[in-house]
């Protein structure tokens, strides 16, 4: 055990002295995964198995003999029948934010700093490369990072990973896109040691099914090659890009939907020039190069993997601004029919209101471009500044860093994993025009600060060093600073496995390292905007281990647990970060304890798991900006101590009917609250000083924590004869809340109002929409047509029942009307999943 | 371990099906106490003959205590909030509608007087915000700074109870702005006046038992300013307060008003069903043309043509006004060849004796004058004498050269 240990800290801190041996051992083929995960909608029915195909014979279920292991690395029973059916009501494993879930290519990183979230679309369309990553779900271990919450998975993109081919795929969809093309070509490895991969995606699409003045464009392109140097060593570079161009679609409030009969009201478009014009487009290309070197020993018991990443690229979205004039979107709250109740002698207006929204006068229903540009013209004319623009919101970062991971075969029963890794991410967030709409000039002052400091005429000034310019299309505006996180770490896990019990335990330990750069001298904040923050260091700490008990080859108990800091996302470390480098008061790190408990079954006709697990999340915290009435300004919402719990049981079986029938029994039953209360720092950016005041507890515990249905359950039939699949699935979404605004679990918002009256529970209550039935089908079949060329069909049909009732994020906004305590003045806002939508694809492969 | 007991004890609830209450916030609470009271702070400042005022410098650390005594809940007061201690009562410029959800009647609050500005409107004292070189209401947004909510809102001090009004500069600096209960006091036009007309705040005198006088001023957007004041004497609770010198009083509604008889609402008594006029009790009697009745789109009621022997009375049949307070006559009329107040006219009598020329007649003198070409509306107020079982109305005409048409005819009052 103590040269475990050692090894162990050996490993942490000296892996990089493991690069330099040599074996001239010939590497063995690496037996590929069966695992498939659904990138970016792709087809449901290519899931596939799930744990160790060599199990199911063979098995002796002897005392004292070698019980094989579980493959974790694999979607379960579980994941494999839920990970596709249930997106359709956004639902997340265990209840967790994507950030908790680790992606990686070649063993680096790809998840974003700034939001901890990997940005699928980074290789979206790009499914035939990144198609088949090494999942490992939940808490169990992985071989290539250290593990999360979430789970952690890996793509290999070495280009002899891929098998001499060339493959084709055309699909048809009503989803988010209408067509896709791609196309991939690989030689295998060569006899002179090279190979090589390309890959071309395209997909299009207008006018979808759903949604009104959506739009959709994708161009991708994956390219790797692979030398292999000698026995021992390989080099791989791979590079890929994704170019994405969508028109959104918006929320609104359900009084919107109802007017017009339709929960897809789109509010972002408008008509101008007789085209559907949408305001809120998004346009992204990160461009990403990993250059990976493998070494294998020569008794191919030590492996090491090194990838080095550079990436880089903009993400954008437009969107309307305007200054001193009415608010163009025209689900605003003030063009509602309810707007026109409060007010006095109002009925024809309400009327006149409602008859526009019922008649779906599309000049009122909708952005209303002519209007724009005569406001803007006409300003114009006297030589005044615009009042409207579209201006773009950019994310630009750059990323680079190294990681290593070691495997090592100590003996038969000891096996160790080690990695290291440093990143460097930078993310460059700034606004500029990019249309005027037909005005002359913007100027770049905050329209909430002017006339509130009338003796100090620069407060209203975004830059200082650029006053009172006039601005024109492509000129920065608004904000302009830097996001930097530098991050370390290094891990090891060690594994023992013998005939009973398999056991892990691990380490990590990491720091990263936060500041701001700001290029902009904000006026409110003048000397502390400009330049760079203060750094702020956070720990990444943690321990975890795992035990499975191997009753035979048929019957599993599986515990695992975890325990870790997390730094601040550096998203949510800063008050506010577009006019200021001040950090949150009192941030600190997130710790992490996450415990569960399975039961696996794995006959032949039978496969199971039931699960019981446990997570509880302390000291996150979540910067939210919004328009609050009461102060006339854009707030910055800090806050921090939020403490979550979740809880539940999560249970998956496929049971053989036959030789051609399966039932599929798969769901979760969980619970996930808030379990303690936050604190809040309120900060507006008009500049208004509150002197510490404006601090305020949020009693939210016990409220439940929204954007996954906590239940969820499905039940299918799955047909396979003769190549031929066919699955029919059933599924049930229920105890999905909306997402709470803080500020109306706080005693300023609650003021003196009696618990027990009807105001304070319309302010106070969680709304918990309605539990939803779909059901979904897809068949798919292939041929091999003279054993060389493989033609495949598969066709899905999502929500056959085309219930348009399923929501899929409600959040209630932010506003709240201090004047009235008039909940509906700034209703809820929802999105709903689609009605019946269909996937057709068509796959060649030779 | 504490953690883990914690997930199993958190999952063994949730599997057994343990409903977990959400949390409730708290009314709002403020850290620290007061240190001047309302009467030391408005020592601070001297009411001259103007508007004056005198800024609160930052760094004194002045913080008063008081309860709030008025509601904008019902409309009469708009953008400000009075609070009161023990010792004095000032009012707070706020400037924001409904601000009774956050400052409710009864709250307890701490204003942070630091950077406030006290002065005085026509006299009374006022806490505000200085902005543009004059004293502003505090914006909405930068209440957090100054205004602290405490508690539930259970509290307060009994109001100043009052029986006769002194003379403006005569009440104490630190009585305005409190709340005070006026007893022994009587709307002068109770029962007959609104609390405010539609267009206007409107003051209405109040006179005591010594005959002193107080105004209860209203806002034209009170949710009650249509209502009649009410009769008889009673008690009226409400902030005091001056302009110049006049003393008033505002209520935050008239549920501030105890011990008087509120009218009903005021109604028709009496009107004519010209159709069927001639059955249903008007008679006519005298010489020249008949008295006829019209009924179409254009035109509803009497009319008489002239006539050289002219000298015809029509007579109502008798209206029974004995349970009504207040009543008022009106009706419309047209003369279209000029108008002749010698030859056309109005009586009432409460003791009809069936016939025109011995019955006492009392005149209602008519308004209109020469050239009534179009419909002139006339209004009487009815004296009490007229509420009787037997009022009778009588229009009597003489003309030879003009026609005359009544229409409209009726009595309003409050039926007890």
């Amino acid at each position: 055990m103590r040269k475990v240990i050692l090894l162990t800290l050996l490993a942490l801190f000296f892996c990089g002295s493991v690069f330099a041996q040599e074996n001239k051992t010939e590497k063995k083929g690496k037996k590929k995964q069966k695992t498939e995960a659904t990138v970016d909608g792709d087809n449901p029915a290519d899931n596939a198995t799930i744990v160790n195909e060599d199990s199911d014979d063979d098995i002796d279920n002897g005392g004292g003999q070698y019980v094989p292991s579980l493959l974790h690395s694999s979607a379960d029973v579980y994941t494999n029948n839920t990970s596709y059916t249930f997106s359709i009501a956004y639902f997340r494993m265990r209840g967790y934010d994507n950030r908790y879930q680790g992606v990686f290519a070649n063993g680096y990183e790809l998840n974003n700093m700034v939001t901890g979230r990997a940005n699928f679309s980074q290789w979206g369309g790009l499914n035939h490369i990144f198609r088949y990553p090494e999942n490992v779900t939940a808490l169990n271990m992985a071989t290539f990072d250290f593990g999360d919450i979430g789970g952690v998975s890996n793509y290999n993109l070495r280009a002899s990973n891929f098998r001499k081919q060339v493959r084709a795929t055309y699909s048809l969809s009503n989803r988010t896109y209408t067509n896709r093309m791609m196309l991939t070509g690989s030689t295998g490895l060569t006899p002179r040691g090279w190979a090589f991969t390309g890959s071309l995606s395209a997909r299009f699409g207008n006018e979808l099914a759903y949604v009104d003045g959506t739009s959709y464009t994708g161009f991708a392109g994956f390219v790797a090659a692979e030398k292999k140097i000698n026995s021992q060593h390989w080099l791989n570079l791979a590079a890929f890009a994704s170019y994405i161009q969508r028109g959104m679609q918006s929320n609104s409030v359900q009084e919107a939907y109802d007017l017009l009969g339709n929960n897809y009201y789109n509010a972002n478009w408008g008509w101008y020039q007789g085209k559907q014009r949408n305001a809120r487009v998004r346009t992204q290309c990160e461009p990403t190069f990993l250059l990976t070197h493998n070494f294998n020993s020569a008794n191919n018991k030590i492996n090491v993997q090194t990838t080095a990443g550079l990436s880089f690229g903009f993400n954008n979205t437009t969107s309307l601004n305007w200054y001193d004039a009415q608010d163009p979107r025209p689900d605003y709250y003030r063009y509602l029919p309810s707007y026109q109740i409060d007010g006095k002698d109002t009925a024809q207006a309400y009327y006149d209101v409602l008859a526009l929204w019922q008649n779906n006068d599309q000049s009122y229903t909708q952005i209303n471009w002519d209007h724009l540009y005569n406001v803007n013209q006409t300003a114009a004319l006297q030589n005044k500044r615009a009042q409207y623009m579209v201006e773009n919101r950019r994310y630009d970062q750059l990323t680079g860093g190294v990681s290593t991971n070691l495997n090592w075969s100590i003996n038969e029963h000891w096996k160790l994993y080690a990695g290291a890794s440093v990143s460097h991410f930078k993310q460059h967030n700034y606004k500029t025009i990019a249309d005027l709409l037909g005005g002359a000039y913007w100027l770049d002052v905050d329209k909430f600060s002017e006339g509130d400091f009338p003796a100090d005429q620069n407060v209203q000034y975004n830059d200082l060093l650029h006053i009172g310019d006039s601005l024109h299309e492509g000129d920065i505006f608004g904000y302009n600073y830097d996001y930097h996180v530098f991050k370390q770490k290094v891990w090891s896990m060690v594994k023992a496995t013998y005939n009973h019990w398999d056991f892990y335990f691990g380490l990590q330990f990491g720091a990263s390292e936060l500041w701001r750069y700001g290029h902009m001298q904000n006026g409110r904040f003048p000397d502390n905007s400009y330049g760079r923050s203060e750094t702020q260091i956070y720990m990444d700490n943690g321990a975890r281990a795992g035990v499975t008990y191997k009753i035979n080859g048929r019957n599993y108990i599986v515990l695992n647990g975890l325990g870790e800091t997390k730094s601040p996302n550096i998203l949510n470390s800063f008050l506010s970060p577009r006019i200021n480098n001040k950090f949150v008061e009192n941030l600190t790190y997130e710790t992490v304890f996450s415990g569960d408990l399975s039961y696996v079954l794995n006959y032949p006709v039978i496969k199971m798991r039931a699960t019981v697990f446990g997570t509880k999340i302390n000291n996150s915290t979540r910067l939210i900006s919004f328009y609050n009435d009461d102060m006339s300004s854009m707030v910055n919402y800090a806050i921090s101590g939020i403490d979550e719990l979740h809880v539940g049981v999560e249970a998956g079986a496929e049971i053989k009917l036959g030789s051609m029938f399966s039932l599929i029994l798969a769901g979760t039953w969980a619970d996930y609250r808030y379990t303690d209360r936050a604190h809040v720092t309120m900060n507006a950016e008009n500049g208004v000083d509150f002197d510490g005041q404006m601090e305020r507890t949020v009693y939210w515990k016990n409220f439940h924590v929204a954007g996954t249905p906590q239940v969820a359950a499905t039940g299918g039939l799955k047909f396979n004869y003769d190549y031929w699949w066919v699955n029919i699935n059933c599924n049930w979404f229920d105890k999905i809340y909306c997402d709470l605004n803080p500020e109306r679990r706080t005693s300023a918002a609650r003021g003196s109002l009696d618990e027990e009256s009807e105001l304070y529970h319309q302010i106070a209550d969680q709304t918990r929409l309605k539990g939803q039935f779909t059901m979904d089908v897809s068949v798919s079949k292939s041929w091999r047509i003279k054993h060389k060329y493989n033609i495949g069909f598969n066709a899905s049909v999502t929500n056959l029942l085309n219930n348009k009732k399923l929501v899929t994020t409600a959040w209630e906004q932010y506003r709240f009307d201090y004047t009235n305590y008039n909940v509906n003045k700034y209703a809820n806002k929802y999105y709903y999943a689609f009605g019946t939508t269909f996937y057709l694809g068509i796959n060649f492969q030779m | 371990m504490k953690k883990i007991a914690i997930i199993v004890i958190a999952l063994a609830a949730i599997l057994t099906g343990c409903n977990l209450e959400p949390d409730v916030a708290p009314m709002p609470s403020f850290v620290g106490e007061a240190n001047t009271t309302i009467a030391e702070l408005l020592a601070m400042h001297t009411i001259g003959s103007e508007d004056s005022y005198d800024s609160i410098p930052v760094g004194s650390n002045i913080i008063i205590c008081g309860y709030v005594t008025t509601s904008d809940e019902w409309g009469n007061n708009y953008k400000y909030i009075n609070i009161e201690d023990e010792t004095g009562g000032i009012q707070i410029k706020i400037d924001n509608k409904a601000l009774y959800h956050k400052y409710s009647l009864g709250q307890k609050l701490y204003v942070k007087c630091d950077g406030l500005v006290l002065g005085d409107y026509r006299k009374l004292p006022q806490l505000g915000l200085w902005a543009n070189g004059s004293m502003q209401a505090i914006p909405s947004f930068k209440t957090y700074l100054y205004i602290f909510p405490d508690g539930a809102p259970m509290g307060g001090f009994n109001p100043i109870d009052m029986t006769t009004i002194p003379a403006a500069n005569n009440i104490p600096e630190t009585d305005y702005n409190r709340r005070v209960r006026l007893i022994g006091a009587t709307f002068v036009e109770g029962g007959i006046a609104t609390f405010a007309d539609p267009n206007a705040a409107t003051s209405h005198d109040i006179k005591m038992a010594d005959g002193s006088t107080i105004t209860l001023r209203t806002s034209n957007y009170a949710t009650f300013a249509n209502e009649t004041l009410p009769i008889g004497t009673g008690e009226i609770t409400g902030i005091l307060t001056r302009y110049n010198n006049y003393v008033q009083i505002v209520i935050n509604n008239p549920g501030d008003l105890v011990g008087f008889s509120i009218p009903v609402e005021r109604q028709t008594v009496f009107s004519v069903n010209y159709a069927n006029a001639f059955n249903e009790g008007w008679s006519q009697t005298g010489t020249g043309n008949e008295w006829q009745t019209m009924v179409n789109s254009s035109f509803s009621g009497f009319y008489i043509t002239p006539a050289a022997n002219q000298d015809k009375y029509l007579v109502s049949p008798a209206i029974f006004l004995d349970n009504t307070d207040s009543p008022e006559l009106s009706f419309m009329h047209r003369a279209p060849q000029g108008f002749d107040p010698d030859a056309l006219k109005c009586f009432y009598t409460t003791n009809y004796t069936g016939d025109v020329h011995t019955t006492q007649w009392i005149p209602l003198p008519l308004t209109a004058s020469n050239g009534l070409t179009t419909s002139a509306n006339e209004y009487f107020i009815l004296p009490e004498s007229a509420q009787t079982s037997n009022f009778r109305l009588m229009f009597h005409t003489t003309s030879a050269t003009s026609a005359w048409y009544l229409s409209d005819i009726k009595i309003t009052g409050l039926v007890h």
